[in-house]
């Protein structure tokens, strides 16, 4: 929709009218420098009390905040003079019909005032936090009953073998009154959480990462809700508690995993300490809360001890030669991030700024010219692998409310184009600009395009190409087909695109991840470390990354989300009438092929290029008037619309006009058309 | 935007150079003028008083904290009072105010006619005038967040009458006459 200025630009003014307009003023100015210039505006009429006091301050020299600090000295000293003067006479006199103020060292009957109502902000936490009914409104003026405490499953010193049974599903989930803890009900969640819709350019819009609030359908009955509703099972809840349990059991006693110990081939503490972290969180677990929040603590300070004075998060003995920081600190700024915005401790959020105020500093470009994308090292040219870690990161911190350069949000945006390439009619993503896709990097494209707001309907035959291409998750004969980081990008991909792609996915991936979780011995919970790349973090990131798929029902909210009590997948759409005639080889007449829905956007593409792409496009030929080629740009977005429309607008745009011609689609000047439809006579009487 | 502020700055030195404001903001806050006043004359009077009013500061306009949000604050404020005078359809002043062939205008115009003013104004000062949502929200007066809201629910209604495919919208017209 940014593209409006440019078919629309302003008219420009000319510099001359511009120096007039200044001449002009400075003329108005110099003749008499305190008349008021022009008619009044109402906002500026003001009583002649107010205007005396704002001479009186002008002449004092004294400003609004000077102003506050007298009124806040005179509050105070009226409110000492009341408590210590009138009020003891006016208690002795017995005031009748007031109610007293109960006092600790007052003796005799006092009446009991009821609490007033919390504050606003204080409701709208419990209401982001709780779990809807079970939440209380207000303070109970009685003292509360001693409430059961939620179970930590105790730490053992060495990696035991002998797992201790699960604890109840309903003490592992805290119960309400612990979810919104005292210190952190004066800090409000971000309002920009709640409503927004987004919009391709709109970054800075936020797009709720769970439906109640930030991250609130991670625990609670939101989370068995959510799993229930989008195609999650009893299973695939057992699943993420066994990986819980294996990642509690297997984490250093100072907070961290060590990779190597479980499998990795380098060491990458820092990078799977922020993805076993990730796991806890996903699944409602944090700093205050839950059965896990030990480990969520430990893991926690662990990132925070390790972070540097300029933001930076990274271990120094991690192997850092090899891919160098960029990892490790965008998915543990990812990690802290969400630990803030779930924990709300005011140490993790500062750390968490900290994080993603560095992530926002080492950006491709960020000292000046066009923001891309992020890498091993700071300030270098991007890839995509790297770079989708970050723009979560920066997702996760806006909606965490925490402050994040929207600069950053654009360079994405930029970054993410320039990785964008065309194949088949789909759009696929590079490594780097000039690169070629694959499945895994096509899934990371099209999850960051979902996360900055494009709509499910402009990316569907994009996601559905990658899938067709990289197929569902699926185990194979000795793990031979396992990829986690393409199926923990392409379930958080298709889980967001909904309908049948979510369903075929999600078929496959309970299949591959559940039956194939180790179910005995010390590895029961985690899964083997097999497949692309699953030597980078072992078997601690392979669990975290199993569970984190598992917890995907409810971990963000699907921003396409149907109606609550609606069916969990989309329709299937109807049957198109055009393909069933190309199933029997029907050669379609060209009216129907222009009445095929076409959805694109193009942004400064020339006409040649334009009608290339539609040529990839549709089965319609159509060929452009060579004369014309030069012809202006394209800027134009069409959704869902009938190709014919379609051209319509590209021809307008580019004030020309098309016509069909012996079956194909010609596009020209008015005036050549027009000549063109003369001889055969058909606009003749 | 630092050359404004190190102009601000110089204010302390001597009177604000206002050729070079207009150098770097003038086709932006003309534009605006122009629109939210109604007519082209009074939005040249409107920038013509908020350049006094910059004069009027004097060595006070150092200490202004964002320039660019100070002048279309001003701005807004005078062009509205030259407004009141004769209202006008902020509607039909945007899209008279763009570069396009007829037939663009009339279906920007309509497009914009079906926001609200406030938001039609949005949406001018964002896309069209450049500035971020905290400037709109100190020029309006606004909370951050209601302007974002306003801004994404204006788009949206924008992104429907553009996607609706011609037919449609002529059919609608149809019924609606």
């Amino acid at each position: 929709m940014n593209d409006l200025p440019k078919q629309f630009p302003p008219k420009e003014v000319s510099n001359d009218t511009l120096d007039a307009i200044a001449t002009r003023a400075r003329r108005k100015f110099a003749a008499n420098p305190n008349a008021s210039a022009g008619p009044e505006p109402t906002a500026q009429r003001v009583s002649p009390f107010v205007a005396a006091a704002q001479q009186w301050m002008r002449g004092a020299g004294l400003g609004v905040l000077d102003l506050a600090a007298i009124a806040a000295l005179l509050f105070i000293s009226l409110s000492a003079a009341w408590m210590y003067l009138i009020a003891p006479s006016s208690k002795t006199k017995g005031a009748e019909g007031a109610p007293k103020i109960a006092h600790a060292d007052e003796k005799g009957p006092v009446e009991k005032v009821t609490p007033p109502a919390p504050p606003k902000e204080t409701q709208s936490l419990h209401t982001v936090a709780g779990d809807g009914p079970d939440t209380p409104k207000a303070p109970d003026p009685e003292p509360a009953p001693p409430q059961p405490k939620p179970v930590v499953l105790p730490k053992p010193e060495t990696n035991s073998n002998a797992l201790q049974p699960l604890p109840p599903e309903d003490e592992i989930i805290a119960p309400a009154h612990e979810i919104v803890p005292d210190e952190a009900k004066n800090l409000l969640l971000p309002n920009e959480m709640t409503a927004m819709t987004g919009d391709r350019n709109d970054v800075v819009a936020d797009l709720p990462l769970a439906g109640s609030g930030a991250f609130g359908n991670r625990n609670g009955g939101g989370r068995r809700l959510m799993a229930k509703r989008f195609g999650g099972s009893k299973a695939t809840e057992d699943s993420v508690d066994l990986a819980l349990r294996w990642l509690a059991y297997h984490q250093e006693a100072d907070g961290h995993f060590d990779a190597m110990k479980y499998g990795a081939a380098n060491k990458t503490d820092t990078a799977v300490t922020a993805l076993a972290l990730l796991a806890f969180l996903g699944s409602g677990h944090t700093e205050k809360v839950g059965a896990y929040k030990e480990n969520v603590k430990r893991a926690v300070a662990w990132l925070k001890s390790k972070q540097q004075a300029n933001g930076l998060v990274y271990d120094q003995t991690d192997a850092g030669a090899h891919r160098g920081i960029g990892y490790p600190h965008g998915i543990a700024s990812l990690a802290l991030c969400e630990a803030a915005g779930m924990g709300r401790v005011p140490d993790t959020v500062a750390a968490a700024q900290a994080s993603i105020d560095y992530a926002v500093n080492i950006q491709q470009n960020s000292g000046g010219g066009t923001r891309l994308g992020w890498r091993y090292a700071a300030n270098t040219p991007g890839d995509i692998c790297v770079s989708t870690w970050y723009i979560g990161a920066l997702k996760s911190a806006k909606v965490a409310g925490l402050k994040v350069d929207h600069r950053a949000f654009d360079g994405a945006i930029q970054f993410l184009d320039s990785v964008a390439i065309m194949k088949g009619g789909n759009v696929h993503y590079a490594y780097q600009p000039g690169g070629d896709n694959n499945m895994r990097r096509d899934a990371m494209g099209n999850f960051c395009r979902q996360f900055l707001g494009w709509r499910a309907a402009d990316l569907k035959t994009s996601v559905e190409a990658f899938v067709n291409e990289g197929g569902a998750p699926s185990w194979g004969a000795n793990g031979a087909t396992v990829d986690m980081y393409y199926w923990y990008y392409g379930t958080l991909c298709t889980f967001q695109q909904g309908g049948d792609i979510w369903q075929r996915w999600n078929e496959g991936l309970k299949k591959a991840l559940i039956e194939n979780q180790c179910k005995q011995g010390d590895d029961a919970g985690s899964w083997p470390v097999v497949g692309d790349f699953s030597g980078e973090w072992g078997r601690v990131g392979q669990t975290a990354f199993g569970a984190l798929c598992c917890e995907v029902y409810y971990r963000y909210a699907m921003l396409n989300a149907p109606p609550a009590g609606g069916p969990m997948m989309a329709a299937a759409p109807p049957a198109d009438p055009f393909k069933a005639d190309a199933n029997v080889a029907q050669p379609q007449p060209l009216g129907a092929k222009l009445k095929t829905k076409v959805s694109f956007n193009l942004i400064d593409k020339s006409l040649p290029d334009t009608v290339a792409f539609l040529n990839q496009l549709t089965e319609v030929k159509i060929k452009l008037d060579p004369k014309v080629a030069g012809q202006g740009a394209i800027s134009l977005r069409v959704s869902e619309m009938e190709l014919d429309l379609a051209l319509d607008w590209v021809t307008k745009l580019g004030a020309l006009a098309w016509h069909e011609e012996n079956g194909v689609v010609v596009i020209s000047t008015p005036q050549k058309l027009e000549e063109k439809k003369k001889p055969a006579g058909k606009d003749e009487f | 935007m630092d050359n404004l502020d190190s102009l601000f700055q110089d204010s302390l030195k001597s009177d604000i150079d206002l050729d070079a404001v207009l150098r770097i903001l003038g086709q932006e806050l003309h534009h605006y003028a122009r629109v939210l006043a109604g007519s082209r004359e009074a939005g040249e009077d409107a920038l013509q008083d908020t350049l006094v009013a910059l004069l009027q500061e004097g060595p006070k306009a150092a200490k202004i904290r964002a320039p660019r949000a100070w002048l279309f604050t001003v701005l807004r404020r005078k062009a509205l009072a030259y407004r009141k005078t004769e209202p006008t359809s902020l509607a039909r002043e945007f899209s008279a105010s763009v570069n396009a062939d007829q037939s663009a205008r009339l279906m920007l115009e309509e497009a914009l006619r079906r926001l609200t003013a406030l938001d039609q104004e949005i949406i001018l000062l964002h896309l069209w005038e450049g500035l971020t949502f905290e400037a709109i929200a100190d020029i309006l007066v606004m909370p951050r967040n209601t302007v974002l809201s306003r801004y994404a629910r204006a788009i949206q209604q924008l992104r429907v009458f553009f996607d609706v495919p011609e037919q449609i919208k002529k059919r609608q017209e149809v019924r609606c006459s």
